[in-house]
């Protein structure tokens, strides 16, 4: 078994008991990158050196009794979004290839901290916006399960590299589905934390209402120990294994069950998750949310009208150094004026009163990801 | 609520703010405004955002 294949929780065991080093875990996922990289395109940029030097120095750190917690020595990949001082940060475009940032993102700071390796940085649609792109200098991130299927997006490599094996843990970013949904579709956690949980300073913005960062990992458990690196008030991990009885869950069935275009295997994989919470002890209350259409709606106005004020700059000085596909979908905005848009941000508003008083406040919302 | 977009609007508000409206795109760009401006207009009928 390739130290690899190891869960954070295994590996930091072996790297206490001695028994590995985080320069061996790192040359364990360095060789899973170079195998199985130039199918899946995960990465963007990989920084193998810096990351042996990082790993090196966690091992000399651990040897003098310092131990930064469960990420020490760890190697991870971030979103590349994430400014990383000194590692070439792109956004997935072209406007931005060969941009440096002089300082870390503070969640890049915050798993600094920790003793996490970073790798790499890993494919995103094109400034989080819309892909696959098959225009931009970098290929469109591979499903591990198929490489002929579509990763979801837009934190496209940090879910192709947890599923094809080459990291544990990622950090992504959502603002309308960008963890959630390529989680779904490759299969493994995605952690959509609650908005301004997690710091956004040095992560480039999509729609600053609407953005979030959170964790995608191979694991519940591993999501948690990421999510306790960077807001380690959230203490997610301590958390683990504690039992659900009592815990209402909000279950939005018919939010999806009677749209037509919803697969009918989605919801019955839902109702089998409710009905297992259920055994374990959780109060299942169905719930009837306004219909989805109506928060799809006030989030795409806000995202689009967002968006497009961050790139107007951009798209006036080098339309050309954009993909179509961003390009096209950034112009949308163009036919949205203020009252549209304060007019969005009044029903945004008026959906999330409306899903706190159906007894979201004080439940965990249970629905699809993607039907 | 503003009206739906049309091709003279959409080249009217790309000009307006100095961003130029590729001509092989127009199609798709038209297309992807009308449904925002549908968003709009869904969240009217649906009595939010007063």
């Amino acid at each position: 078994m390739s130290p690899a294949d190891l869960s954070i929780i295994d590996a930091g065991a072996r790297l206490r008991d001695g028994t590995l080093t985080s320069v061996a875990l790192t040359e364990a996922h360095l060789a899973r990158i170079a195998a199985r990289d130039p199918t899946l395109h995960a990465f963007v940029t990989i920084t193998a050196e810096r990351a042996l030097e990082d790993a090196a120095r966690a091992d000399t750190e651990r040897a003098q009794g310092i131990d930064r917690g469960p990420l020490h020595g760890i190697p991870i990949g971030l979103k590349d979004l994430i400014d990383t001082a000194g590692i070439r940060t792109t956004s997935g475009s072209r406007v931005f290839e060969h941009n440096v940032p002089t300082a870390d993102a503070a969640v890049a700071t915050r798993l600094k901290q920790a003793g996490a390796v970073l790798v790499g940085k890993l494919m995103t649609y094109e400034f989080a916006l819309v892909g696959p792109s098959f225009d931009l200098p970098f290929p469109a991130a591979r499903n591990p399960w198929n490489t002929d299927h579509i990763t979801g997006g837009s934190s496209s490599g940090s879910a192709a590299a947890v599923a094809g094996g080459l990291l544990r843990t990622t950090i992504g970013t959502d603002t309308g589905g960008s963890i959630r949904s390529p989680s779904s579709y490759c299969g493994v956690v995605g952690l959509k934390p609650t908005y301004e949980r997690i710091p956004r300073d040095g992560v480039f913005p999509l729609s600053p209402s609407l953005d979030h960062v959170g964790p995608i990992s191979a694991s519940v458990a591993e999501a948690a120990i990421t999510l306790d690196a960077i807001a380690p008030e959230t203490g997610a991990a301590s958390r683990l294994g504690e039992g659900i009885t009592g815990r209402r869950i909000a279950y939005a069935r018919d939010w999806f069950a009677n749209d037509p275009e919803a697969d009918p295997s989605v919801i019955a994989a839902l109702d089998a998750a409710a009905s297992v919470l259920s055994l374990l002890g959780a109060r299942i209350e169905e719930v009837t949310l306004p219909d989805y259409a109506l928060f799809e709606a006030a989030g795409a106005v806000i995202l689009q009208a967002e968006a497009l004020a961050i790139h107007a700059a951009h798209l006036r000085a080098h339309p050309e150094l954009y993909g179509k596909l961003a390009r096209q979908n950034l112009l949308t905005g163009l036919v949205l004026d203020d009252a549209d848009v304060a007019f969005a941000r009044c029903a945004a508003a008026e959906l999330a009163a409306a899903c706190r008083t159906r007894c979201l406040a004080t439940s965990t919302p249970c629905s699809p990801s993607t039907p | 609520m503003s009206p739906a977009p049309t091709l003279a609007s959409l080249t009217a508000a790309a000009k307006a703010q100095g961003i130029a409206l590729p001509k092989a795109e127009t199609k798709a760009v038209l297309a992807g405004a009308t449904w925002l401006k549908a968003c709009v207009a869904l969240l009217d009928k649906a009595g939010l955002g007063k």
